[in-house]
């Protein structure tokens, strides 16, 4: 299904679909503009010792780029995620097993962790594993003339640096770049991450700003959730 | 074992309610009050630059080895700088003894991360001949002892190492390609701005804590990273946990503030 | 947000239900995907929060429960679930039944075994049974007997195919709504035991016939109840051309 880009609210064409694989419990695709990202879950499943929890579920996130290999900063994403996950799914509930959840990068136009963690809702959604609430992701960039724009497209040039510890995925044409992530019952912020220098009142606005915007992915959310319900 | 320890490991949790409901910390602190700070410079004689870090009993040292190479043919006129820190089972049993750990993975890509948002170095300056010769920055952190935000403690290490940087004087023949280190001429580098991270968590929903120990952290709802320079932002983080109130942000931002400028007046006692 | 019965909910919204039919009765009976006190300290304490994504049902007087899409089985009381043998110890059958962990199967949870008499089941094998034990922190525990100690339905499944489904397929089929079973059993006569963990198991007097079946039930997954009869027609239509 699809939503149609709304000039007022400046957010980009948002489609999905789930249960697009065949073999996990639970999978999503999405695409936000020209972003686009698969994410899958599986679980609960049998965990290894070395990870048993006896209260909780223990969640593995796993988080591959669009090309090459995973890195730091694939790293650093999949730690976002995976507390994100940890928040949303009641994992206390599946004592001693294993969330496996995977978030595979498709095309990368800006705003990809986003897009990454509003795939992995989906997945999650999908799964049927028991969740407290709907997560969306937004991200907002901060230009050169001080103005926010809520999530941007952008195409990337051809990345040529190769460095041990990649540069996070930042977009040339935006100082900062702010990614947050809401609930769904409070509409209140359980996720940030930023990149770049800016003021307090520019957190401040974009923040407000994303929060707004984020009702238009829980609405989209709901509409998901009311077409696959029609064949139940 | 006393009778106040047994009642901390068998009910961390009301441990801490029971001192935090009368706005006061296990270790005597304030909420939002921070552990006492040592800074020392130049602890490494044969680093280029180096520091060691304490906070309460948090200890980070960061030594920074410089070596030449060739720049990247992208990014000709660019040095490199390279943080990585050592997690082992020295600093604390929760982390894996062999190999490199996942968390000490990702701390590494959030240390480069405050350090290049917040525009501090900039890396031309490392640059000797364009295309030809630059310098990389090592900078090797290893933590000493883990109790609780080791990542502030280590961000200050990293900048500090860096102000206390000298690095010797480089000629490159373009033409004969030999370098001549002179070591009698040694400059330090300039740095743009000093971004200062503070960790806070929050515990139970209502009660923010500033600087945890290891103990609060493993009970803590959710952590708020945010890293200051200049009265700016530069890097805010937050893991998913347990949702803040915007006025109880804005508190923290308040609060990381004044640390900001709290850690800046010691730097600047310290290299005067 | 209050969720209603009979329409779409997501996680986090609270079940609000007018109680004026069951006002002398106050109890309510949650069902799959509501859940009380998710959160320690939340103000609507004593409302149900919905946990699953979903169409949120009531059956009379008073049982509520979500509606939701799964793949993965999560053991409960009282199922009746299709499994495979997977490893014999001393005492247990270890058996697979597509939850997080293998559950247990006693060699004397089947009519007439006795220490002696050990019930002649292999690795591989596929069994019938009904979970008389489901826990979080336990693993599960199978008997292939009833309460009175005959076996019923329930026991080894021989020859046959099993497949793997949604358990919506399975929840599907097994609704009295559906007529699916009804109008096949009318084009042909076949054996068919589902197990609430998603896994169905068809036999028919050719193989032929028996995948074809299969294949029937695997189209009925995004098929509305009233459009039963076509699938059913397409069946027959190939039907014809088996000898």
């Amino acid at each position: 299904m699809e939503i149609d880009e709304d000039r007022n609210n400046k957010m980009r064409a948002i489609a999905s679909e789930l249960n697009i694989l065949t073999r996990s419990d639970g999978s999503a695709i999405i695409t936000q503009g020209g972003s686009c990202c698969i994410a899958s879950v599986n679980g609960p499943l049998e965990v290894s010792p070395a990870n048993i929890d006896m209260n909780k579920a223990y969640v593995e996130v796993i988080y591959r780029p669009k090309c090459g290999l995973p890195g730091v900063n694939e790293r650093y994403k999949e730690k976002i995620v995976k507390s994100l996950c940890e928040t949303c799914i009641i994992t206390q509930l599946y004592p001693r097993t294993q969330i496996t959840v995977q978030a595979q990068e498709m095309d990368d136009h800006g705003g990809l962790l986003a897009c990454a963690i509003n795939a992995v809702n989906l997945a999650i959604m999908n799964s049927g594993l028991e969740m407290k609430f709907h997560m969306a992701a937004i991200h907002c960039g901060l230009d050169s003339d001080d103005n926010l724009n809520i999530d941007p497209e952008y195409v990337p040039k051809a990345n040529l640096t190769f460095s041990r510890i990649q540069r996070s995925s930042r977009s040339q044409n935006f100082k900062g770049n702010f990614t947050f992530v809401f609930d769904s019952t409070k509409k209140s912020l359980i996720g940030v991450n930023t990149d770049g220098k800016f003021t307090i009142q520019q957190y401040n606005e974009a923040q407000k700003l994303c929060k707004d915007a984020s009702r238009k992915i829980f609405d989209f959310y709901r509409e998901m959730v009311k077409k696959y319900a029609t064949v139940l | 074992m006393s009778q106040e320890e047994l009642y901390k490991t068998i009910n961390p949790v009301k441990y801490l309610r029971n001192f935090v409901e009368k706005s006061l910390r296990p270790d005597g602190r304030d909420l939002l009050e921070f552990r006492p700070t040592i800074i020392n410079k130049d602890s490494i004689a044969t680093a280029e630059g180096s520091a060691i870090i304490k906070l309460g009993t948090t200890t980070v040292i960061c030594g920074i080895k410089a070596e030449l190479a060739e720049p990247d043919s992208s990014e000709p006129s660019n040095g490199f700088i390279v943080p990585n820190i050592e997690l082992t089972k020295l600093c604390s049993p929760k982390y894996r003894a062999i190999g490199v750990s996942l968390d000490s993975q990702i701390m590494n890509q959030t240390l480069y991360n405050i350090l290049f948002n917040s525009g501090c170095v900039d890396l031309t300056e490392l640059c000797i001949a364009k295309g030809k010769l630059v310098w990389v920055l090592y900078c090797d952190l290893v933590c000493l002892d883990d109790d609780g935000s080791v990542l502030d403690v280590a961000s200050l290490a990293l900048i500090t190492a860096l102000k206390s940087l000298k690095l010797p004087k480089v000629n490159y023949d373009l033409d004969t390609k030999v370098i001549k280190v002179d070591d009698t001429i040694k400059k330090g580098i300039n740095l743009k701005a000093l971004p200062v991270t503070t960790t806070f968590i929050t515990f139970e929903q209502k009660y923010l804590l500033a600087d945890p120990t290891s103990d609060e952290e493993s009970i803590a709802d959710t952590f708020v990273t945010i890293a200051t320079c200049d009265g700016q932002l530069s890097y805010i983080y937050q893991p998913g946990g347990n949702s803040l109130a915007s006025e109880q942000f804005e508190s923290l931002i308040k609060q990381a503030g004044k640390r900001e400028k709290y850690i800046i007046s010691l730097l600047e006692n310290i290299f005067e | 947000m209050a969720a209603c019965v009979g329409n779409s909910c997501i996680p986090g919204e609270t079940l609000q239900e007018e109680r004026q039919e069951s006002s002398d009765i106050r109890k309510v009976v949650l069902g799959d995907g509501l859940r009380c006190n998710i959160v320690a300290s939340s103000e609507e304490h004593s409302l149900p929060v919905i946990t699953k994504n979903g169409i949120l049902r009531r059956r009379k007087p008073n049982i509520y429960y979500v509606d939701s899409y799964q793949k993965r089985y999560i053991p409960s009381k009282n199922d009746s679930v299709i499994g495979i043998v997977t490893t014999k110890t001393l005492d247990f059958f270890w058996v697979d039944i597509n939850a997080s962990e293998p559950a247990a199967l006693s060699y004397l949870a089947f009519e007439g075994a006795t220490k002696k008499n050990r019930p002649e089941i292999n690795v591989g094998d596929l069994v019938f049974c009904k979970v008389v034990l489901a826990h979080p922190d336990l693993e599960p525990e199978l008997v292939c007997v009833d309460s009175t100690g005959k076996k019923g339905n329930l026991g080894q499944l021989n020859d046959g195919i099993m497949f793997s489904c949604s358990i919506n397929l399975v929840r599907k089929v097994l609704n009295e709504k559906c007529r699916l079973l009804h109008l096949l059993s009318k084009e042909t006569p076949f054996e068919l035991v589902a197990g609430i963990n998603g896994r169905i198991w068809v036999n028919s007097n050719s193989l032929r016939k028996t995948i074809l079946l299969r294949d029937t039930i695997l189209k009925a997954e995004h098929t509305p109840y009233e459009e039963m009869s076509n699938i059913v027609n397409d069946f027959a239509t190939e039907l014809t051309g088996i000898p």
